[in-house]
């Protein structure tokens, strides 16, 4: 319904450009070094438009703080809960998974390959992987019983409940006892796929419906279409 | 209760967040005929100098929500371009002119 900008058929860079000129941006900095949407839509589960209309929210996102293109940890904090000094051991691990460069900011393409993951047309596999890595904080290919229980008590201590650590250790004991089929004290990624295959719900947040009708939300007013040479 | 399950639940793992930009709940300050109105507001950015803004009661009388409604887009008509009630009254509008060629 928005009959407000001609839908103009341009090139991903002069997008920008389009942008910056015609909806007079104040001149914002950008990172140069942005993919190519269609590089990002074959590796992703993203469409081409989905791609560009993502990037609207990661402009949106990265420019919160600092003006420049990235998504830091704070920027991430802030988009996510709205609140940039809430300390959450879930967020920084999610970041730390995205940051696959590893150098604590986010550029678009980290942004858009790891929230490839959540879109619901992703593969399951994907997103058992995804989980898997997520509670494997310290990176050892196995979740061990103490970064559960790690998890259940931040996770708790978020809710404002507090269980005694019996009912925890309780919990815990029956978690291992039907995912842990090794007996070896530790959930490795076959246990971990098997013990999701029986309880699909455990990757209920590895979906985001958002992103489905992320056009809609994020409208980027370029048609990608090849303008032919003459 | 499965531990995973617990965890799964953490609001530190919900990503919709990234999506819910300039989303605000308001409460009225004064106690309606069902109690405090309440509605949420979500502010989408279609270019620089247009936005739409979707309201949605939480709670509290609907009439009064309404009169709300109203009182913001009256007050807000010089910046308004449409709203739900112009719209539905402009598609009326045409249909009546339709029916009358």
């Amino acid at each position: 319904m928005w009959q407000c900008l001609d839908h103009v058929s341009l090139g991903f860079h002069h997008m920008l450009d389009f942008l910056l000129g015609c909806c007079q941006t104040k001149g914002r900095k950008y990172s140069r070094d942005i993919e190519d949407p269609e590089t990002i839509a074959h590796d992703t589960s993203f469409s081409v438009s989905e791609v560009e209309a993502l990037y609207e929210l990661f402009k949106k996102i990265s420019s919160a703080v600092i003006d420049d293109g990235l998504i830091n940890k704070e920027e991430f904090k802030l988009a996510l809960f709205k609140n940039n000094k809430k300390e959450s051991l879930f967020a920084d691990r999610v970041f730390d998974l995205f940051d696959i460069k590893h150098n604590n900011v986010l550029d678009f393409g980290e942004f858009a390959r790891a929230l490839s993951v959540f879109h619901p047309n992703a593969s399951v596999e994907d997103k058992i992987e995804f989980a898997f890595q997520l509670y494997d904080f310290k990176q050892q290919g196995f979740i061990e019983r103490s970064e559960v229980k790690r998890m259940v008590v931040a996770t708790l201590a978020e809710a404002g409940m507090n269980l005694s650590d019996d009912v925890i250790e309780n919990i815990i004991d029956k978690t291992f006892e039907e995912a842990d089929t090794k007996h070896d004290g530790k959930i490795d990624k076959e246990e971990w796929r098997s013990l999701v295959q029986r309880h699909p719900s455990l990757l209920k947040n590895m979906t985001l419906p958002y992103l489905k009708d992320i056009t809609t939300s994020f409208p980027s007013f370029v048609f990608h279409s090849r303008v032919e040479d003459s | 209760m499965n531990a995973f399950q617990i965890i799964s639940m953490s609001p530190g793992l919900d990503l919709s967040g990234l999506f819910q930009k300039h989303k605000m709940k308001l409460q009225g300050d004064k106690m309606g005929r069902k109690g405090y109105l309440s509605l949420s507001a979500e502010i989408f950015e279609v270019a620089s100098s247009l936005h739409m803004v979707e309201l949605r009661k939480l709670d509290g009388d609907t009439l009064e929500y309404h009169k709300f409604e109203k009182n913001l887009s009256t007050g807000l008509k010089d910046i308004v371009w449409l709203t739900e009630v112009n719209i539905a009254k402009s598609i009326d509008k045409e249909k009546q002119q339709m029916q009358s060629l």
